[in-house]
Order: structure tokens, then C-alpha cells, then sequence
């Protein structure tokens, strides 16, 4: 079964409202250190005429109380030609990412602190605007973290 | 069904960082900021206690420049061990329409009155955000922030409206007492919400 998740953008606005859905390879999301990641992409929304370029890429960030850290697994820009005069077009833009994941970080849902990975699809719009759209899977299998219990005197 | 691992608490930093919340102040814009700087010979000063907006301006102060076509720089001091880099920084400046921001001058320590001395002789336009206006030379005040509640009851809204997770309530009065608690420190108030926001997730999977 493929699993569809919804993105999340927190970039800037584009000129129309890119929807972004992400198929992964395996049921919802969960993959084992060293597996294949194949996800598959599609964009609707947009005039994909008025997109320059899309950027795909595997990452991994963290999110919490302190300073953000990255890192980018896999990456590929894909510059998308344009011919003129092009009539407007709100055909999808589709995409495949894949490639295998490494042994770690591993996901983690802490309280301070969480470890997230996501596949990662940006567009660029004829202007320089752009738009992110992130779609979280989960690598390992770490339980979510609970906070300590109120000492008991 | 809500499930823990999956959500973004909306207070995280990535969402609350300078530069990506919107510009809320019904007193200024950062034109008019940036305006009042040319006005002032293109040197200047923000200066406000912490968490009260200092790196918020700076950051809304380069998106205008950049709109305006002006050539931008950042530079964010972490301690005085970023010395040679600020002095590189400063003294690399060539361009007369450029504008360099740094932020947290005031953790240069002694080197900074000495380096603000450096900077005046270089060409361009500088702002700095610091606590205090000293060691900035001769350099004037630009903007003082300071925070105000009202302003975090509506941040707050906008991060609640634009988180992707399931959303939770805060009524105003408990956010106007959490502002209070610290003191008008925007950055320490969202902590407390995260951490609120962390208890009421995992309450609600127990649940």
C-alpha cells in the first residue's frame, strides 16, 4: 500500500497554491536503516509553465527548543525548459526520488528535541519566488520519547 | 486519532526564528526603518532587551534592502571567539550601496567600540542590534524594540493558523500571563508554549 501525505510549506508564496502529495515505496512511511527509499511526487495547483526549476532531495533536520541541523542525503535539481510563447498548462509536474538511506540519525520524536526526515520538493516560479513542500517518513523505529514524571515527595 | 511522532509543534524554533514569522508592529514598517537609517547617514543602532524583536527587524530590514536592490550581508556573532571573522567581515566592505547587518554586537565585548571605529571608515551602510547602545562609537540609536503584548497574542495566532498540526487553544488571558511570566521576552514565552504544546500532544495519544 502507498502512502499519500500532505506537505508542508513553510516558504514563501507562489503565485498560485502548489498541492504536493508524496507516494512512498513502503506502507506508511517506516523505513529500516539501509533500505531503498523510492518516492514519488506530484505537484498540482501550479502553471507549470511559471516553474523554472524544481529541486528533490532526502533529508534529515531537527526540530525543538534550540539551533535547527540538516542533512541532505540525496539531491537533485531539475531545471525545466521552457519553450515560447507556451500556452498556460495545469498539467501535474511528476517526480521520482530514490536511492538508499543510511544506518542513522534515526527518527525521533523527543521532547526537547526531535529528529525528522522528509522528502523535500521545491519549486522555483519564473520571478525567483519559490515554494517547499516537506513530506515526513520515518527511518528506524524509535518509541516517542515521554517526559519524565513529576518527582513524587 | 492524533499520533506523537508525526506532528510539528508550532513553537519550534524553525518556525518562530527571525525571519520567519511576518511582520507584526502597527508602528513602523521596515521601510520606514530603513528610511530613517539613510536619514541618519546609514549607520545605526537597534537595540532592545531579549527577545523583543532585535534579530526579527534586522532580518525584515534585509528582505526590504534586498527588494530594493541593494547588495545584503549577515553576520550573526555567537561570542568573542567571531572576532576575526567580524573583523573580515567589516573591513571587506567595498560597495557604497550595500548594507551589512550583524547580529549581537554586544558579544564582541572590548574589541567592538574598537572595530566600530574600523567600520565608520568603510564604505556602506551597517546596522547592529545590541542591548545596550554602547561600544558602537559614534553610530546612532535606529530603532529601540520592545515587545508588546498584544503583538504575541496575534504571533501566536499566525503560528497556530500555519502549523499543519492539529490545532491547539490558548485563550488570551493565559497567553497574556505567560508573556508577563517572562518578562515581555517573546523567545522565552514561545519555549513555555512548546513545552505546553509537547504535554498536550502526548495527553491527548494517552487519551
Amino acid at each position: 500500500m502507498m502512502r499519500t501525505a500532505a506537505g508542508l510549506a513553510p516558504s514563501s508564496s507562489p503565485p498560485l497554491s502548489p498541492q504536493v502529495t508524496v507516494d512512498f515505496n513502503v506502507d506508511d512511511g517506516n523505513y529500516a536503516p539501509g533500505d531503498n527509499i523510492r518516492a514519488r511526487y506530484r505537484v498540482v495547483g501550479v502553471d507549470r509553465h511559471a516553474v523554472t526549476a524544481i529541486e528533490q532531495s532526502v533529508a534529515w533536520y531537527t526540530e525543538g527548543k534550540g539551533e535547527e541541523d540538516l542533512g541532505v542525503i540525496l539531491f537533485e535539481r531539475k531545471p525545466l525548459e521552457r519553450v515560447e510563447p507556451e500556452p498556460a498548462s495545469a498539467e501535474p509536474l511528476v517526480g521520482v526520488i530514490s536511492g538508499k538511506l543510511p544506518p542513522s540519525p534515526l527518527s525521533y520524536e523527543g521532547v526537547i528535541v526531535k529528529i525528522r526526515w522528509c522528502v523535500r520538493v521545491r519549486l522555483f516560479f519564473v520571478g525567483g519566488r519559490d515554494f517547499v513542500s516537506e513530506h515526513v517518513f520515518f527511518l528506524g523505529d524509535v518509541p516517542v520519547a515521554r517526559p519524565p514524571e513529576p518527582a513524587v515527595s | 486519532m492524533i499520533v506523537a511522532r508525526s506532528l510539528h509543534n508550532p513553537f519550534a524554533t524553525r518556525f518562530t526564528r527571525p525571519g520567519q514569522l511576518a511582520w507584526r508592529s502597527r508602528t513602523h514598517s521596515p521601510a520606514a526603518v530603513l528610511d530613517r537609517l539613510e536619514h541618519l547617514g546609514g549607520r545605526g543602532i537597534i537595540s532592545g532587551p531579549h527577545g523583543s524583536g532585535k534579530s526579527t527587524l534586522l532580518h525584515h530590514l534585509l528582505v526590504e534592502a534586498a527588494t530594493r536592490g541593494w547588495p545584503t550581508r549577515f553576520l550573526r556573532l555567537r561570542s568573542l571567539a567571531d572576532w576575526p571573522r567580524a573583523v573580515a567581515t567589516v573591513l571587506g566592505r567595498r560597495a557604497a550601496d550595500e548594507l551589512l547587518c550583524i547580529d549581537s554586537w554586544e558579544v564582541l565585548a572590548w574589541p567592538r567600540g574598537l572595530l566600530a571605529r574600523l567600520a565608520s571608515q568603510r564604505p556602506g551602510r551597517l546596522v547592529v542590534t545590541t542591548h545596550q547602545p554602547c561600544g558602537c562609537g559614534d553610530w546612532p540609536v535606529l530603532w529601540e524594540t520592545r515587545s508588546e503584548e498584544q503583538q504575541f497574542v496575534e504571533l501566536v495566532a499566525d503560528l497556530l493558523r500555519q502549523s499543519p498540526s492539529p490545532p491547539v487553544e490558548f485563550d488570551d488571558a493565559l497567553l497574556r500571563a505567560i508573556f508577563s511570566r517572562h518578562g515581555g521576552n517573546t523567545r522565552e514565552a514561545f519555549f513555555e508554549l512548546y513545552d505546553r504544546y509537547e504535554r498536550w500532544v502526548r495527553e491527548q495519544v494517552a487519551a
